[in-house]
């Protein structure tokens, strides 16, 4: 959404038929709802520095490399990233249950074209939350989806993130049992949002088979924090003054004001007291 | 408007000084005026091209232009204290002189705001001040403060005025009926009718109380903007009240010389006599005194405690290569010279008065520039920055430009309120003659003790 | 400047309706022209839709559709009201860490802030200081932002209400009002604040004026690091954050516990306990709102950051560095 044209147009008019080639970091986040993000982001590095490249179209294809379909396009925002959901209708496995993506971009300008590959098997991470007494837990369960059926995967680690304004924080980590699942304690007086909501993560990263998994669960285990819009308190920083010193301004400026009124006054008097007969 | 021997005497003396405007004041005035114009060229570059043509940066982001602003507002105190303190001691010597004291006070309260003006960014939108003030910041209080000593001032010298403006109306001047019939509005009809007399008196009495505190607070608020900083130098307790002293002494030394060269240009050695400059001399050196204990003490506090950023600050100000020459002028010209040249009889003279107060007078415009310049070449956190400019400040022609085009105002007002009306308070020697009977009489008594055989 | 009146709806659908409508819209912001006061501006006109449709991410972390014709336009999308500049993202509190051992003087965020913001090069809101306190300890490098203190004292000192503290923590320029009083830049300790003494170079004219982008610069007024909030709007982390190659600057809502430099996300307050993180200057008492850990176990020596420079900033630092040979 920011449109910052990081270096491209004014590099680019500065190198004469010289070519760069562009970095691109492609990868899939499969989704609890059997729907996969993918995420592809395009460096290059121009005279030395590597820059960002935002504003070109990278195209997404699915499936195997002789049946590949495009299957959705999007422009680099100012971070260089490209990122498009794909409906779960629009994905076919190959033989092996993997999942193959292919990212491509054009080219413009002196950037040269490139694409980048990957193959994941089709998997799925859940996470639901579990509350005993006063303890609260989520239990994950991650589930291979290649074959067909749902094979849960053991001996995986799986971390437990809450969602934050820019990012996430770690809230623990847990091994998967025979049974896919692992159970992780989420801490009590996390802050959340105004309503005391938290946004759970369970995210699976950098699987080689896997790639990265991904699923999310809003509970209201988070201590709620005041979105009210409060106007700020009578301070010295603030717009408006402290009582004593708007009392104290008021009381000198009449104090003075008032003997000028007074003065003028007696003038006035003054002025109209002179005598009728000229001297 | 009856005059007595004494009053008729003084008005006959000074009648041509208000009625001719010869080739003597045009060539004052137009070189007045050249200054001006001058100072006009250095303003059309500042605007036409930023505050870039000054000396100003980031780090020292005012200078001369606020140098001069409490410098002229300090000068201005020369009414308050004629007029005001004498006034309610009821000083008689004060009174040929109080149309100078409240001149000064006028038109240094007019030139000195204008310098915040020439340095501030954006003075097109100055209407920002009465739209969206904030009470809490010390430039409103300065604001309020100023405007509100200048309407005290001018009331102040309009209220001395009304008595003299009624003789100008009654005497059929010789001076071109624009000007008659701005004398007679501005006599607002009075005629000496004692209850009029008893109108005046009462507004003089009030206005008197009003402005002492009023001139305190005043320059207390101006060093307010300096003292409510977290800066060395400048967040120090003593400014309030070291400001404000440091103004009256100021506007002494500004009033002894003014006394000066009015007497000297239209010949007054008759009302402004060696004891005027006798008394000055010794209010100016009780004031310098104080002046100089409040110095003293400010500077021990700093050195003794040797604070990190007091440290560097001191170290500017006493280190020849750096500001040591200009502090050490400022504080023997403007503490010790005036001391010392009024203690001793040998030069308790007007001419030496005068002239010790002429380099008090540029001490204090020194001492200014010191209090401000070096705290701002001396942020606490370090510059390393290599533009020379943002290091070190030294101003440009644009701020001296507009520096001697503001005194050159000041002078010119100066010459013109000379012409308009008289420098020595007609009015005021109403009661003269009955004083003069009382003095014979008591030096004929003493006298006869002294008869030679 | 009057308040806008704030209907029961939570912020967070008014700040989603504000940025579909104002992404929907030109990308100049008609909120902006119609709350601010009659502000002017010229914006490019927006072209024609292409039809094609481009998934963006809203401040919400939702995805919406916008005609990729839309974004070709500025930088700096996401304009708000100069009421809702004024009053701050709600429920936030920014703050900032920046860890001293791990900074080697790279100034790449010095350099992507002054491309952010179109300062030219001489122009520093973010700068780095090479300290030494005293003389037996070692020099580090202090990267300098604006601490958005919460007891300011430049905010208390402005007499036209020009520069404010925010409900978000932010203190921020309203460069529209502020009159080049230049006291400001006197009260703060810091020397964080920069002047335009002269018409800025670029032409920066078609760029809407907000306190959030402190953009366009005004010749005449004051200006300084602003926690970029219209990037913060959008969910990401200012440009200084994630240009350093060190991760020297974490970033975060306090009221969150969390802060990130891009790479780690950490909790504030454990962040600051474990490290013995502190405010540069406490005594002063000016509370500001970023936290600098000390400079233990650096990543690199201090000679990276002074052999690596060219010679004319090479002469900043000549003075601390060659003590320190001796």
């Amino acid at each position: 959404m920011p449109c910052k044209l990081f270096a491209q147009t004014d590099t680019t008019a500065k190198e004469e038929a010289k070519t760069f080639s562009p970095l691109i970091e492609f990868k899939s986040i499969q989704k609890s709802d059997n729907s996969v993000d993918l995420r592809a982001s395009v460096k290059s590095k121009i005279n030395g520095t590597l820059t960002t490249l935002a504003g070109y179209k990278i195209e997404f294809k699915e499936g195997p490399d002789s049946v590949a379909k495009k299957i959705g396009e999007a422009i680099t925002d100012g971070r260089g990233v490209a990122i498009i959901n794909c409906k779960p209708d629009q994905l076919t496995t190959d033989a092996e249950g993997k999942l193959n993506f292919k990212a491509s971009f054009t080219g413009k300008d002196s950037i040269e074209s490139g694409e980048e590959v990957l193959a994941v098997k089709r998997a799925r991470l859940e996470i639901t939350p579990v509350k005993d007494d006063s303890i609260l837990n989520v239990k994950v369960k991650l589930m291979d989806l290649s074959t067909g059926t749902e094979t849960p995967v053991d001996s995986t680690e799986v971390g437990v993130y809450v969602k934050r304004l820019f990012s996430a924080l770690k809230l623990g980590a847990g091994t998967t049992d025979e049974a896919g699942e692992a159970t992780i304690e989420v801490p009590s007086n996390l802050p959340g949002d105004d309503k005391g909501n938290l946004t759970l993560l369970a995210r699976l990263d950098e699987n080689e088979t896997y790639g990265n998994l991904e699923a999310s669960v809003m509970q209201p285990w988070g201590t709620p924090v005041s979105y009210e819009v409060k106007e700020l308190p009578r301070a010295l920083w603030s717009p408006h003054p402290p009582i004593w010193m708007l009392v104290t301004f008021v009381v000198l400026m009449t104090a003075v004001w008032g003997h000028y009124i007074v003065i003028i006054f007696e003038l006035f008097r003054l002025r109209k007291e002179e005598p009728k007969t000229a001297v | 408007m009856e005059l007595n021997s004494f009053q008729q005497k003084a008005f006959d003396q000074q009648k041509p000084t208000i009625e001719k405007f010869g080739r003597r004041t045009w060539g004052w005035t137009l070189f007045f005026l050249a200054w001006i114009g001058f100072g006009g060229y250095a303003l059309y570059l500042q605007i036409a091209d930023g505050h870039i043509v000054t000396g100003m940066r980031d780090n020292v982001v005012w200078g001369l232009y606020i140098a001069n602003f409490i410098f002229f507002i300090g000068i201005s105190y020369a009414g308050a204290v004629i007029s005001g303190i004498l006034h309610i001691l009821k000083v008689e010597w004060r009174k040929p002189i109080i149309r100078i004291a409240e001149m000064i006070t006028v038109i240094a309260t007019l030139i000195g705001p204008v310098f915040i003006l020439l340095c501030v960014g954006r003075f097109d939108r100055l209407h920002h001040l009465i739209l969206y003030p904030r009470l809490q910041s010390p430039i409103t209080w300065d604001v309020l403060a100023i405007s509100t000593y200048f309407a005290g001032s001018v009331i102040f010298l309009y209220l001395a005025l009304i008595k003299d403006f009624a003789i100008y109306r009654d005497a059929k001047l010789k001076v071109p009926k624009w000007r008659q019939k701005i004398y007679k509005a501005l006599a607002i009809g009075y005629r000496g009718t004692p209850s009029q007399k008893k109108h005046i008196k009462i507004s003089m009495n009030l206005m008197a109380i009003i402005i002492i505190p009023l001139a305190i607070i005043v320059h207390s608020v101006l060093s307010w903007i300096f003292g409510m900083t977290l800066r060395p130098g400048w967040h120090s307790t003593i400014f309030g009240p070291y400001f404000v002293l440091a103004a009256i002494y100021s506007g002494t030394g500004v009033l002894i010389m003014a006394m000066w060269v009015y007497r000297r240009m239209y010949k007054l050695y008759d009302y402004i006599t060696d004891k005027h400059f006798i008394y000055l001399g010794y209010i100016m050196l009780v004031l310098g005194a104080a002046y100089g204990y409040f110095t003293f003490s400010e500077y021990l506090t700093g050195w003794f405690g040797s604070e990190k950023w007091e440290n560097e600050v001191l170290h500017k100000l006493f280190s020849p290569s750096e500001y040591g020459w200009w502090f050490l002028f400022a504080n023997v010209c403007g503490i010790l010279l005036p001391i010392f040249t009024v203690a001793f009889p040998k030069t308790r003279k007007p001419g030496w008065i005068a002239l010790a107060s002429l380099f008090m007078v540029m001490a204090m415009w020194v001492k200014r520039y010191l209090i401000i310049v070096p705290t701002l070449e001396s942020p606490l956190l370090p510059m390393q920055d290599t533009r020379m400019d943002y290091v070190h400040y030294s101003p440009t022609w644009v701020e001296w430009a507009l520096t001697l085009a503001g005194i050159a105002t000041f002078f010119l007002f100066f010459t013109l309120m000379s012409k308009f009306v008289t420098i020595i308070p007609i009015s005021e020697f109403a009661d003269k003659e009955k004083e003069l009977i009382k003095e014979v009489s008591a030096t004929t008594s003493k006298d006869s003790k002294v008869v030679p055989a | 400047m009057k308040q806008e009146e704030i209907n029961d709806k939570s912020r967070r659908d008014f700040l989603k309706q504000a940025a579909i409508t104002t992404i929907a819209a030109t990308a100049c912001g008609s909120l902006a022209c119609s709350c601010g006061g009659g502000n002017k501006h010229e914006h490019h006109s927006t072209s024609t839709a292409t039809g094609e449709k481009v998934k963006l991410l809203s401040p919400d972390g939702k995805m919406i559709e916008v005609d990729s014709s839309q974004l070709h336009q500025h930088d700096h999308a996401m304009y708000v009201s100069r009421a809702e500049a004024r009053t701050g993202i709600p429920g936030r509190k920014f703050v900032m860490v920046i860890d001293l051992g791990r900074c080697k003087n790279a100034r790449k965020c010095v350099g992507a802030c002054q491309k952010m913001h179109h300062l030219p090069v001489e122009k520093e809101w973010l700068s780095v200081k090479l300290m030494k306190d005293n003389e037996q300890s070692a020099p580090y490098w202090f990267p300098k932002t604006c601490f958005h203190c919460d007891n300011p004292p430049c905010v208390k000192v402005c007499p036209v209400n020009a520069t404010f503290k925010r409900q978000d923590g932010l203190v921020l320029i309203d460069n529209e009002r502020c009159i080049g009083c230049k006291f400001c830049m006197a009260a703060c300790p810091y020397s964080t604040r920069v002047f335009n003494w002269e018409e800025p170079k670029e032409d920066l004219r078609d760029y809407v004026s907000s306190p959030e982008t402190s953009l366009p610069s005004k010749i005449g007024t004051v200006e300084k690091c602003d926690f970029c909030p219209d990037m913060v709007r959008q969910g990401l982390l200012p440009d200084c954050v994630s240009a350093c190659p060190n991760g020297v600057f974490y970033f975060g809502d306090e009221n969150e516990d969390t802060v990130t430099n891009g790479d780690e996300t950490i909790s504030f307050k454990q962040l600051i306990k474990d490290r013995a993180g502190y405010r540069y200057m406490e005594e002063l008492g000016t509370k500001p709102r970023v936290y600098y850990l000390p400079p233990k176990e650096r990543l690199f020596p201090v000679e990276r950051g002074y052999d690596a420079l060219p010679d004319n900033l090479k002469a900043r630092f000549k003075d601390v560095m060659e003590g320190e040979k001796k």
